[in-house]
């Protein structure tokens, strides 16, 4: 830890001098304000940085990584503080580096459809630039109003457009400029939408959760907004069904921009708006699993017909399709505001008594059922009530699940906690079984399924991660212990 | 600990960690350290309560540093607002609360302003030639802003009652409203400043209690009924009135106000009390008005940046966040913003100054009482 070392005080003064004293502290208060993010733990317990500060360029940045290399201390970028696998948080003490000062918008370049921008903007602000020129970056998770572009590349995080755009940072991200652990700049990619010229090493920093260096800037593909979109939800008895469905309407030659696919728990909780609002539940079939928000944008006619065509599909595998607006429009809403009925309001679904806990998945799309039914064995194996209950984006190659499943812990009580890593580390196995990944959109950072890296990975596929790991930063100060299996520093 | 009432709150933030209330809180802002924003302070109050954490000058300042505006809470769902009055009130309990403001608490308790002015000034500003009745249908609750700061609020609120021949009185003996101590958790004397000033509106038998002020507007109609002191007459804002008088066409507009402007929502009669509307609606029936919405209005309006004792406490900050509002509304392409509350025209006219900006400043009542 920074603060045993002699020459502490000499390095914070060293960062005074680089940001300027307003944007660096080591007092307890700021500590604590960059000490928990959004993932599991009990709630005594806090990771405490030495230092946090907060550059506004990448020269800053740079100044700030050639400081810490040299004097072997760790850094760790941090974006929104909304982390679902603690990817941010200062496990090893050291310098909290928070990118939000980053925000500006470099370059939106209409013509080309590409948007440059600082890497700590939030999601929201990106699309409110873009909105002014009739463009969108369809990325939209559900942290939006908080969450960084930085961290959404470094995580390769999900969102609910990803059936038609793509879904996975990759299929956004052109270029990036990223200072590596080292302090050295580095540009790769451009504007180019491909390249078959050199490696791709931009993507590799997909993912990366802040292992490999820090992402300051970010060239990626938007697209026009567009002119029109409608929206349905279609109930059905069992998640195979709704699975099918899906299916069947993609191999329709149908173009939906999103199919997100929710358990019960996860559709009552998305439109538990509409209990507050109406006072009265949403009528559903007593025998349903699962519904589907499916929709279609762009030219009206066009996305009109592709609606019906897909409500047939639907109705042909047994849905049944919501016929109140109202119900849909709050689900929509709902689903891209995370407002505070649904999430903060006292009812048993919402945080306010529980600690909501996930594991975000991915198998073949064929042991999606079998990976639901092991979920609802694990529940009353360890003994949990869901919290959104299963859910999932079809991500890229239109119906990549993207499976994230919740639990509902009491945080209060350390061992109900150590219970749930146990349920998630169970389902997590799981998924490799059925050939599976332990993380599809939230990054492992310190999460119990890390363990399992040298079991969803070949020994030899992993040595070649670490050494990647190990060319790129040295001295392993780039935020250490997460991701690969331990590695000390030096 | 008073923010022991909060626990499930803010624990709550604890747990959830969404962050939504920081993007466009002035603090955050302006200091940039999630310590500056609502998430950063409930994360101080959940170590409070852990015991993790003392009540150290620092967390003093990143509890102080706030204008209390309601962006977070408008964003959260939750009052987080309300949870921070809470903290700083155990604050002042341990001798951490701003200097600045025990000093205006003193003063405010001997004579009845946070100003440092004499009570008996208080009315220096009121015409001459009006005469103050015993009975009166409405009551013009000035506030200690108006009353010694911004008189030319107070002028133009008396003006148009007067030309809408109004049967209407101010207080004689009128107190701080308690808003200034309230709002910077110096709350045991609230309902002593409110019990005073209700016994005086009850005296003279109104209907109607108007104010010009944002902030006494919260605490006539929300803090005191919260203190429990409770009172038989009706509380409207200027513009609440104003509107209600434009609907009844009791209300024309004869001259013109020939500007492009962008209205301001001043956060304890906006965010805090859910009057966005009528000010609107007066402004949009002013012949000659271009009234614009920028990108940050109403419940995501973006703070002024003087309230919840910043003013004093933080100048600089609460200048800074002034100024960021202001570009804004240059960036909208207006010549003037027009406010309904003394404090937000105070802010924004010291910001104006100190840049040298060429935009100008307004409360709704100065550009009635010039075209009625």
């Amino acid at each position: 830890m920074l603060k045993f070392r002699k020459d502490a005080n000499k390095i914070f003064e060293n960062l005074k001098s680089i940001v300027g004293p307003e944007s660096v502290s080591c007092d307890e208060v700021d500590l604590i304000a960059y000490s928990r993010d959004w993932s599991l733990m009990d709630s005594s317990m806090m990771y405490l940085p030495d230092i946090v500060v907060r550059p506004k360029t990448t020269v800053e940045v740079v100044e700030i990584v050639r400081l810490a290399n040299r004097e072997r201390i760790p850094v760790i970028p941090w974006g929104g503080g909304t982390g679902l696998s603690g990817g941010a948080l200062a496990i090893k003490g050291g310098i909290i580096i928070d990118m939000k000062g980053l925000n500006k918008i470099i370059e939106i370049d209409e013509e080309n459809l590409t948007i440059t921008a600082q890497t700590g903007i939030t999601v929201q602000k990106l699309n409110e630039a873009l909105k002014k020129h009739q463009l969108w970056w369809p990325h939209d998770p559900e942290s939006k109003f908080a969450s960084t572009v930085g961290a959404a590349i470094a995580c390769d995080n999900a969102g609910t457009f990803g059936t038609k755009y793509g879904g996975s940072l990759v299929d956004y991200l052109l270029g990036i400029e990223v200072v590596l652990p080292t302090g050295d700049i580095v540009k790769f990619g451009s504007k180019a939408p491909i390249s078959a010229s050199g490696y791709p090493l931009h993507w590799l920093f997909v993912g990366s959760e802040g292992t490999l260096g820090i992402i300051t800037e970010a060239t990626l593909r938007v697209y026009r907004l567009p002119q029109y979109r409608c929206v349905d939800i279609i109930l059905f008895n069992t998640f195979k069904s709704a699975i099918n469905a899906g299916l069947k309407i993609i191999e329709a030659g149908l173009d939906p921009e999103s199919i997100h696919i929710v358990a019960k728990e996860g559709f009552l909780y998305y439109t538990r708006l509409y209990e507050v609002k109406f006072n009265k539940v949403p009528k559903v079939p007593e025998k349903m699993e699962a519904a589907m928000a499916i929709s279609f944008a762009g030219l009206k006619d066009v996305s009109r017909f592709q609606e019906s065509v897909a409500l047939k599909i639907c109705s042909e595998a047994g849905g049944t399709v919501i016929e109140e607006p109202e119900l849909v429009d709050i689900f929509w809403t709902e689903k891209h505001t995370l407002s505070y009925d649904a999430g903060k309001n006292p009812w048993p679904l919402s945080v306010r008594q529980h600690k909501y806990a996930g594991i975000d998945l991915c198998v073949p799309i064929g042991e999606v059922p079998l990976m639901y039914k092991t979920y609802q064995k694990l529940l009353k194996k360890y003994d949990f009530k869901p919290a959104t209950g299963c859910f999932m984006y079809c991500k890229r190659l239109k119906f990549a699940p993207n499976c994230i499943f919740t639990i509902n812990v009491n945080d209060e009580e350390p061992e109900e906690v150590e219970r749930a890593k146990k349920f998630l580390y169970e389902l997590a196995k799981c998924s490799i079984e059925c050939g599976g990944t332990i993380s599809s959109s939230r990054g492992v950072g310190i999460s119990v399924t890390r363990s399992l890296m040298p079991t969803e990975h070949s020994h030899t596929a992993l040595e070649l991660m670490k050494k990647l790991k190990h060319m790129l930063d040295p001295n392993n100060i780039m935020n250490p212990g997460k991701k690969l299996p331990e590695e000390e520093l030096p | 600990m008073i923010i022991n009432e909060f626990k499930q709150d803010i624990y709550t933030c604890n747990r959830c960690k969404c962050g939504f209330c920081r993007e466009e809180c002035p603090s955050y802002k302006i200091f940039g350290l999630e310590s500056y924003s609502g998430r950063g302070r409930m994360s101080m109050a959940w170590a409070v309560l852990k015991g993790k954490l003392d009540l150290t000058d620092e967390l003093s300042k990143r509890v102080y540093a706030c204008t209390t505006c309601g962006y977070c809470s408008a964003r959260c769902g939750m009052d987080v607002v309300r949870v921070i009055e809470a903290f700083r009130t155990d604050l002042v309990n341990v001798g951490k609360g701003m200097p600045e403001h025990k000093r205006f608490r003193e003063h405010a308790l001997k004579e009845y302003n946070p100003y440092l002015e004499l009570h008996q000034d208080r009315l220096n500003w009121l015409p001459k030639d009006v005469k103050l009745a015993e009975k009166a249908g409405i009551l013009y609750f000035v506030g200690c802003t108006s009353s010694y700061r911004q008189k030319n609020i107070a002028l133009s609120t008396v003006k148009i009652l007067r030309d809408m021949n109004i049967d209407f009185t101010v207080l004689r003996d009128e107190w701080c409203c308690g808003s200034p101590l309230l709002r910077t958790g110096q709350t045991e004397y609230g309902t002593e400043l409110g019990a005073h000033n209700v016994k005086l509106a009850e005296e003279l038998g109104i209907d109607v209690l108007v104010t010009s002020c944002a902030g006494c507007y919260r605490v006539w109609k929300k803090d005191y009924k919260d203190l429990g002191v409770d009172y038989d007459f009706k509380v409207l804002h200027t513009t609440e009135l104003l509107h209600e008088m434009i609907k009844r066409g009791e209300l024309e507009f004869k001259g013109e106000f020939k500007k492009r402007v962008m209205y301001h929502d001043p956060c304890h009669l906006g965010r805090h009390m859910g009057v966005y509307d009528p000010p609107r609606q007066v402004l949009m029936n002013i012949p000659g008005i271009e009234l614009i919405e920028t990108e940050r209005s109403r419940d995501l309006s973006f703070c002024c940046g003087a309230g919840g004792g910043v003013k004093s406490a933080f100048p600089e900050f609460a200048l800074e966040a002034g100024l960021e509002r202001l570009k804004e509304a240059m960036r909208a392409g207006v010549e003037a913003v027009v406010s309904s509350c003394p404090f937000c025209w105070r802010n924004f006219h010291d910001a104006v100054e100190k840049h040298k900006l060429d935009l100008g400043v307004y409360d709704v009542v100065e550009i009635v009482s010039e075209v009625i």
